[in-house]
């Protein structure tokens, strides 16, 4: 609290214009008391000295560390808030002025920066931690930001090491991976029992799984009704309501929320697949990390176009946690799966195999490709990919070079012209697809110079 | 019927008019900082020349980065719809169209029927552009219009290795430093555009014949740095420039 005074006295300008972002997003009151309370809870954490909060990068299993008393801290998901207010600009610039290259990752300069500065959670910065954990599960940035950070702090720092699954490998290597990662998962059991001084609670662990895969499940079902006409909910919304399960904080408030949004969507549906307000005009795939500093992309610039992002893998690769199993061992067996096989760090064979299936599955118009300038690991494949998805269905595909978190990015004018070429292309595909006729890319072909 | 196409470019602002399906009048002047007021005055340039009313004109299609500030168009499509079907309408065979613009360079590909399946833009960088030509010439003291003459001349092209336009520029005077012939480096500037244009070629997987439309395609020494690195010959329309406007006339009349 006092950070976030100290932030509104020395920056009014930056507050005003970062209080009109967050209200600029989708977000229902229930939803923005969930985000407010944990954001609240991450400072207020420096009250309760018996709590230990740790900082841990997106997708690292927190229900191990989470059942030892650790609050889940996510840098990434500050920098991602941060970005919806519109104000990474000058933490990414701090960061910058430190040595941190232009092509580098923007939640961690984002984060880094704002941390530097001694900005508060709403905006970018987080408490130093008690322990530091990363999983490279997607990429190496966390490696070494984490470890610049415990380094600097001195403070500890588990490092998960993930293998990915490149294209061609055996079941028999993807198990041996799996006895790897487990492996250092009773490394951090022994990390966690020695930091804290208490054996591990095996009892709070089962209970912790259990609710997220809880959590999952229902993300997941309400996921499902995206497939209908017109979709349950858009990119913009979801982006943000994804919040809880990313957390995996206040995890039975987390059930009670989706639980009722779930209920709310089976009762707007019933069993139809097409309710009032019919099909979108154009349905798309969003592939990448969205474009955190750009609401009205979503809700503007696509929107008035009539095309609406109804599926991405990126928030449902969130949802990959699986039911605790009989014992420990195999419940962490099943862990070190789950953080091997996600659907943002696929290979691109199997990439490939899930696109297709979503082109089907949602019914889609089109698909965007996020060419991220500063999240390489996300954008490696997406050429294949496109020249993959084009031959197949001849679907049009919108390769989009800009950046999660930095809007300087993302030049308005040229991005627009390549948005309505793309609706451009959306509206001859369309045509086609309603004239009939196998999806193969001979007969897929755009007609009409419109 | 009479259309008419309004192509507001970063750089120049084109127009054409097309009466039943024949092209009528072209022209073209500088977009400037008002692009509303350059429409505007080579509209009702073309009103005047061309002896209509402005109730005569049936439909207006406006295209370009300005495309918005032509309030009275009846329709605003992309310069890559309007680019395709101004290729077209020279060379009815066209299967990719090559555009250089001011602030962008892109590639469109066609199928049989010469309608647009995919296309590929530039990234941000200016490079590849004709914005990167100009900062060139301005480098090189030279005019823009002779860079064709002067890169024919090139007895050893050099090498432009920086893939951005301000570390291209860097490199350039430090070659002009080095004492490297101009007309060397002009033929390595086409040369690295034509590489950046080659690659996003590929990348549509574009088939013969291709047109090249947009400013740039005047520029021949340009053309055939193209052509030799992807091995095809360029079809130009005469109308080369204003090839946007022309198809945005003719898409204007569908
Ligand atoms: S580089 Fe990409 S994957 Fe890595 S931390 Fe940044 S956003 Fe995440």
């Amino acid at each position: 609290m006092i950070k976030l005074t100290r932030f509104i006295w020395n920056n009014p300008g930056l507050f005003a214009k970062g209080v009109k972002g967050y209200l600029n997003q989708p977000v229902t009151p229930r939803l923005a008391q969930i985000i407010l309370q944990y954001l609240n809870q991450t400072k207020l954490t420096v009250l309760q000295p018996w709590k230990r909060f740790g900082v841990f990068s997106a997708g690292f299993p927190t229900e191990i560390p989470a059942a030892m008393g650790y609050f889940p801290g996510y840098p990434e998901a500050y920098a991602a808030l941060t970005g919806t207010a519109g104000c990474t600009v000058p933490p990414i610039e701090h960061a910058e002025s430190l040595g941190y290259g232009r092509d580098l990752c923007s939640y961690m300069k984002t984060s880094i920066g704002a941390c530097r500065m001694g900005w508060p959670e709403d905006f970018g910065g987080n408490r130093v931690a008690d322990a530091y954990f990363s999983a490279n599960l997607v990429c190496d940035t966390h490696l070494k930001w984490f470890e610049g950070e415990a380094r600097l702090h001195g403070k500890p720092h588990f490092a998960l090491d993930v293998p990915n699954l490149v294209a061609g490998e055996s079941d028999e290597r993807l198990e041996e991976y799996v006895d790897y990662v487990e492996a250092q998962f009773y490394d951090m059991i022994a990390f966690l029992e020695k930091e804290t001084g208490k054996p591990f609670n095996e009892k709070k662990f089962f209970e912790i799984v259990n609710d997220s895969a809880e959590i999952c499940r229902l993300f997941r079902e309400l996921f499902e009704y995206r497939k209908r006409f017109p979709a349950n909910a858009y990119f913009e919304w979801v982006r943000m309501f994804m919040l809880p399960m990313v957390s995996q904080w206040n995890q039975k408030d987390a059930i009670r929320y989706y639980s009722k949004e779930l209920k709310k969507a089976q009762k707007r549906y019933k069993d139809q697949t097409s309710i009032e307000g019919g099909r979108e005009k154009y349905r798309v795939l969003w592939e990448g990390i969205t474009l955190w500093y750009n609401a009205d992309l979503y809700q503007k610039v696509l929107a008035e176009r009539g095309a609406y992002v109804v599926c991405e893998p990126y928030t449902y690769s969130f949802a990959g946690r699986s039911k605790p199993k009989g014992s420990l061992k195999e419940t962490l067996r099943q862990m070190a799966r789950d953080q091997i096989i996600v659907p943002f760090t696929l290979n691109l064979d199997r990439r490939i195999a899930y696109f297709n299936s979503l082109v089907e599955a949602f019914d889609l118009d089109g698909v965007i490709l996020h060419a991220n300038q500063s999240c390489r690991p996300s954008s490696t494949g997406l050429f294949d990919l496109q020249e993959a998805l084009q031959k197949k269905w001849g679907i049009p595909v919108l390769m989009m070079n800009t950046d999660h978190c930095d809007p300087r990015a993302y030049a308005e004018g040229p991005m627009t012209t390549r948005i309505d070429g793309f609706v451009e292309l959306m509206e001859a595909y369309v045509r086609r697809k309603g004239e009939g006729g196998p999806p193969s890319p001979e007969n897929m072909k755009i007609k009409g110079g419109v | 019927m009479i259309t008419v196409g309004i192509d507001i470019g970063s750089i120049t602002t084109k127009i054409a008019m097309m009466e039943n399906k024949k092209l009528v009048y072209t022209d073209l002047s500088l977009s400037g900082y008002d692009m509303t007021a350059a429409w505007k005055t080579i509209y009702e340039k073309m009103l005047q020349k061309t002896g209509r009313n402005e109730t005569a004109v049936d439909a207006i299609v406006s295209t370009g980065y300005g495309r918005a500030n032509v309030k009275i168009a009846t329709r605003q499509i992309t310069e890559i719809s309007c680019h395709a079907a101004g290729a077209r309408h020279f060379f009815p065979d066209v299967k990719a169209v090559i555009d250089i613009g001011g602030q962008d360079s892109k590639c469109i590909k066609m199928d049989d029927r010469g309608d647009v399946v995919d296309f590929v833009m530039n990234d941000k960088c200016a490079a590849g552009t004709g914005r990167f030509l100009e900062v060139m010439a301005r480098a090189l003291h030279v005019e823009i219009g002779d860079f064709a003459v002067m890169s024919k001349k090139a007895k050893k092209p050099v090498t432009i290795s920086s893939m951005c336009t301000v570390f291209a520029e860097s490199e350039v005077i430090s070659m002009i430093a080095t004492g490297e012939s101009r007309e060397n480096i002009i033929a390595g500037i086409h040369d690295s555009i034509a590489s950046r244009m080659v690659s996003m070629m590929n990348r549509t997987g574009i088939e013969k014949p291709v047109v090249m439309t947009g400013g740039v395609s005047k520029n021949s020494g340009m053309r055939s740095a193209i052509e030799k690195r992807f091995g095809v010959k360029l079809g130009v329309p005469d109308e080369a420039q204003v090839c946007g406007a022309i198809g945005a006339a003719i898409l204007a009349s569908r």
